[in-house]
């Protein structure tokens, strides 16, 4: 007789994880002397998953997005946030460190021992170091990044502050981001207006002329072809309505390419290149990745 | 433009080799941070702490010499170049298992085998920065890697001749694989659903 009692087990190892994350986010608060007095993480305690690491995950998925993708995403406006406040923390924390070799008596003792001990003990400070340096690097390719795109489409981005769009602008740029294309276009029409613009009979004088021989505002290619790696849904697997079982036994998103009436079959875990407009709604749902 | 224009497109191999080293990757330590119960009151070591913003630091405060542990692969090598531990090499970068992979591909034409999706990245960095810590001689395996390489390189060549406008199924190749195909395979593929486009617009213009 067999009893699968493997549901019993998970109920088991809930358990033990749970108190295992209570202790650890315990250790966490006190190492995090500095800037913080306990209210910020109070604050986002009840809040699931915030840690560092998962946020840094969320931030290369959100980069990587970004950099592939022919549209500009929607700003990660809370991530942001809380990443830049850790990249704060961290640069203060490792300056105290470093305060802290300085008062060091064990780094005069000029014995091997004792150097070997200043080394490891200056490994963390290393690696704290090279780590921030991880962090800056993703943050400021994906602005920059951003950034390009801003720049690109900054025609097409002024239509978003209309009344009919879904988002308004607010919520796809950030504030700076915002600032960038308000000035940079009002930098880039004053040098068109001032050396050729002015000259033109009245009717040519529009930049945004999409009624002319060829359309003057650059949208983003919306069915370009992406790289796609179809990841799935995070944790319970019966929870997305879209997803669709073939005769195969594996799970799929069934999509329609609307140009040539044709359905394909993403299946989890499978690499495909695809139109951006046809996997779209499911990479702003996070099931699908960019590569 | 602010991102350079070789990057608007892709990754470089720097990026990709950044993302690769992300992951995790066991090592022995050979120093120990564990800090003992019995010591932590009393004498105050002054032992710096680990507080690491990308990647897990618990394993880090908890290292014990000769005690495998999981830590991301560019700590791992941060590590080995100080010469404070050794890397153990993933299971599949041994000779018999990529002989085994070698023969798969030999055996289906139809489909790359499952290595992992960032096996070119790893094993490059382990031959270059870790070779004296692999199981198998270094040039036996790196002759292995490059015939996986060539054998998947032959199989990419014979899948270009399916470039279509609807759709392309590439399971399994690596993500540096597919970073040097994306430039040809997206440029091609675009422009085919161009002239698919303008053909269906003239056909409708006819009826």
């Amino acid at each position: 007789m067999n009893i699968d009692i493997d549901d019993i087990l998970a109920d088991l190892d809930r358990d033990t994880t749970a108190i295992d994350s209570s202790i650890n986010s315990h250790a966490a608060n006190d190492t995090t002397i500095l800037g913080s007095d306990g209210i910020d993480t109070d604050k986002f305690r009840h809040l699931p998953v915030l840690s560092a690491v998962g946020d840094f995950e969320k931030l290369m998925a959100h980069w990587r997005n970004e950099r592939m993708s022919p549209e500009l995403l929607p700003y990660p406006h809370l991530l942001m946030e809380r990443t830049l406040r850790r990249v704060q923390e961290q640069l203060e924390h490792i300056e105290c460190v470093s305060m802290g070799y300085l008062e060091d008596p064990s780094a005069e003792n000029s014995t091997s021992e004792s150097s070997n001990n200043a080394l490891s003990n200056k490994l963390p400070l290393l690696c704290m170091e090279a780590d921030l340096e991880r962090l800056k690097f993703v943050l400021r390719s994906f602005l920059r990044c951003r950034l390009a795109k801003i720049d690109k489409y900054s025609l097409y981005l002024r239509q978003f502050n209309d009344e009919h769009v879904l988002l308004p602008l607010s919520e796809l740029l950030s504030r700076q981001e915002l600032e960038y294309h308000d000035r940079h276009s009002a930098i880039m029409l004053k040098l068109l207006n001032r050396a050729i613009l002015r000259h033109m009979p009245p009717e040519l004088q529009a930049v945004d002329d999409n009624d002319g021989s060829v359309k003057m505002v650059d949208e983003p290619e919306w069915n370009r072809f992406v790289f796609v790696y179809v990841n799935g849904p995070k944790a319970k697997q019966d929870s997305d309505p879209r997803l669709q079982v073939n005769e195969m036994g594996q799970q799929f998103y069934p999509v329609t390419i609307q140009e040539l009436q044709e359905e394909a079959e993403l299946t989890i875990g499978g690499i495909y290149v695809m139109r951006y407009n046809v996997v779209r709604d499911l990479i702003l749902d996070d099931m699908v990745q960019l590569i | 433009m602010s991102l350079p224009w070789k990057l608007q497109e892709t990754f470089s191999p720097e990026e990709i080799q950044f993302i690769v080293e992300n992951e995790p990757i066991k090592i022995f330590p050979r120093f120990t941070t564990r800090s003992k119960v019995r010591g932590n009151r009393g004498n105050k070591t002054g032992q710096t702490r680990w507080k690491l913003l990308t990647a897990s630091d618990e394993p880090l405060n908890n290292l014990v010499a000769i005690q495998t542990t999981e830590v991301a692969f560019w700590i791992a090598l941060l590590l080995k170049q100080q010469g404070k531990c050794s890397i153990v090499a993933p299971g599949w970068l041994r000779l018999t298992q990529l002989q085994r992979f070698i023969d798969y591909e030999l055996k289906n034409t139809e489909r790359f085998s499952e290595l992992p999706w960032n096996w070119l990245v790893v094993a490059q960095l382990l031959f270059s920065k870790a070779a004296d810590d692999l199981q198998d001689p270094v040039h036996l395996l790196r002759g292995k890697v490059q015939d996986l390489r060539e054998i998947r390189l032959g199989k990419i060549g014979q899948g270009l001749k399916h470039l279509n406008e609807s759709h392309l199924q590439l399971d399994n190749l690596s993500l540096l694989e597919i970073n040097e195909l994306r430039p040809f395979v997206l440029g091609v593929m675009n422009k085919l659903k161009q002239v698919h486009g303008s053909i269906a617009d003239e056909q409708e213009e006819e009826q």
